[in-house]
């Protein structure tokens, strides 16, 4: 997979996930120019020597290997790891281990980042999650494919305690990616 | 692409002077972006930042600063307003500071702007969901009038015990009949965080409220920053039978504009101690006049 790095492409990257974040459910295209760099733009966005980072799921080692060089991040355990990357629709309950951070600190709770298979508004075939919150009008829905029904219900029950909890943000196999905080109600219709 | 390649092909090679993109090195920007990220998700929450230095000192809007820079792109136009004013010396200052750094366009239009920096104000003009409205904070802790103790204010913040606030309230209604703090009114975001929503007059509060744009507070000196999501719940503290109220301007008109509708500005004549008010927000000043020298009348007649 390739890896492009300046700082206009970050730039554009941080404002495209902070549109994402402040508008949750809303789907936004991280790279135009080609699908394959989304995912290396995004956590060359996020990630650095500063933070740590922890991958679930099938090729674990490889994807570790690849983020390790594309942002100079630390591979940790989940249960201490800044980033979490999913790299199937499920992490088998492994997301539960993630940090949620403390009550006087709770920006220290975790970034989850869903490897899906596609996001859209009108596919018949994906998971429907209804979003209501902060950032929605009303409420919004969105169509994930490559997801487990139950990770939303877990995210659920592990953002009950807010302001304790995680963030998340999906990103699809087009680079397209949707942003879901811990102050985000989700349901699965 | 470098910076310096990118300044070149751009033709504003002169303005480089070696700078990173935006003044901030990008290791300084990721974190503050990881910041921000973080202050969305939790709205009104304050979240700590290592605030590097800045060629301004702390207290002239640092933390906005710092905020923007880490937004800023080249196809960005910025527009930066103190109490209002697009002339001011800090608001002047800084636009001319971001513009040597990055090369963006600036403007006094808030309809044109993709990003404002402000200090104090919300402009008059409804902004949409493309703009970010990025405000300084000279004191982000809502709290530090009835809690000296960071660690304290952070334990009440955490398990919303906001009892202290409610009493202080309270003993200012008992001492002059109503709640008397004017800028820096405290808000409820999303109905669990107590925020100091900056000094910004109570007349720009209803503007948070369930609002089309993004708000982002940087506090430089304090190192904090802290957001409101759009479309988010932004409530001022009130009781039952005190309810909040703007501050009032029945029978006062702009000087210039005569509008009745915006927030006035009191100048008093020290010759003559006559009070004239002219709108704070001076752009939308601006904007009636020209409309009323397009229509040919005159509001202020």
């Amino acid at each position: 997979m390739p890896a492009a790095k300046d700082f206009l492409d970050t730039q554009q990257a941080f404002r495209l996930l902070l549109q994402a974040l402040s508008h949750p459910g809303e789907i936004c295209l991280l790279s135009p120019r080609d699908p394959r760099l989304g995912l290396p733009l995004m956590l060359q966005t996020l990630l650095d020597h500063e933070v740590s980072f922890a991958v679930i799921g099938p090729e674990r080692d490889s994807y570790a290997g690849l983020v390790k060089n594309w942002t100079r991040s630390r591979v940790t355990e989940v249960r201490a790891a800044d980033f979490i990357i999913v790299t199937r629709g499920s992490s088998e309950g492994e997301i539960e281990k993630a940090k949620r951070g403390t009550l006087e600190y709770p920006d220290q709770g975790a970034t989850i980042i869903y490897l899906v298979d596609s996001l859209s508004r009108e596919d018949q075939n994906g998971l429907r999650v209804k979003l209501r919150g902060p950032g929605v009008k009303n409420e919004i829905q969105a169509i994930i494919t490559g997801l487990a029904a139950d990770e939303i219900l877990r995210l659920q029950e592990i953002n009950l305690e807010f302001p304790l909890g995680v963030d998340c943000f999906f990103i699809d196999q087009m680079g397209q990616v949707m942003g879901m905080p811990r102050s985000s109600l989700p349901e699965v219709k | 692409m470098r910076f310096s390649e990118w300044l070149h092909e751009h033709g504003q090679a002169k303005k480089s002077r070696d700078y990173n993109f935006a003044f901030i090195n990008e290791a300084a920007k990721r974190e503050i972006r990881r910041k921000i990220l973080k202050a969305v998700a939790i709205p009104g929450y304050q979240v700590p930042f290592a605030s590097p230095e800045l060629p301004i000192a702390r207290g002239w809007g640092t933390g906005g600063l710092q905020i923007t820079l880490s937004l800023i792109g080249p196809e960005d136009i910025l527009k930066v307003i103190d109490q209002g004013c697009d002339g001011s010396v800090n608001a002047v200052n800084i636009k001319k500071f971001v513009g040597q750094v990055t090369g963006v366009s600036t403007t006094t239009d808030t309809r044109r702007a993709t990003i404002i920096q402000t200090r104090h104000r919300i402009p008059e003009e409804a902004m949409t969901r493309d703009q970010i409205l990025v405000l300084q904070v000279p004191f982000p802790e809502a709290l530090r009038t009835v809690e000296p103790s960071e660690a304290e204010t952070r334990r009440m913040h955490g398990e919303a015990d906001y009892s202290q606030m409610w009493l202080y309230l309270y003993e200012d209604i008992v001492k002059f009949g109503e709640i008397s703090i004017g800028a820096r009114y405290p808000v409820t975001v999303n109905g669990r965080y107590i925020m100091d929503p900056s000094p910004i007059p109570r007349w720009d509060l209803p503007r948070l409220h369930l609002a089309e744009t993004l708000f982002l507070f940087g506090a430089g000196r304090e190192k904090r920053i802290y957001a409101i999501p759009p479309h988010t719940r932004v409530e001022p503290l009130e009781f039952e039978d005190v309810p909040f109220r703007v501050e009032n301007f029945r029978g006062k008109a702009c000087r210039r504009c005569g509008s009745r509708t915006t927030f006035l500005d009191e100048i008093i004549d020290e010759a003559s101690g006559n009070r004239t008010y002219l709108c704070s927000d001076t752009s939308h000043c601006d904007k009636l006049l020209a409309q009323q020298d397009e229509q040919g009348d005159c509001a202020c007649k």
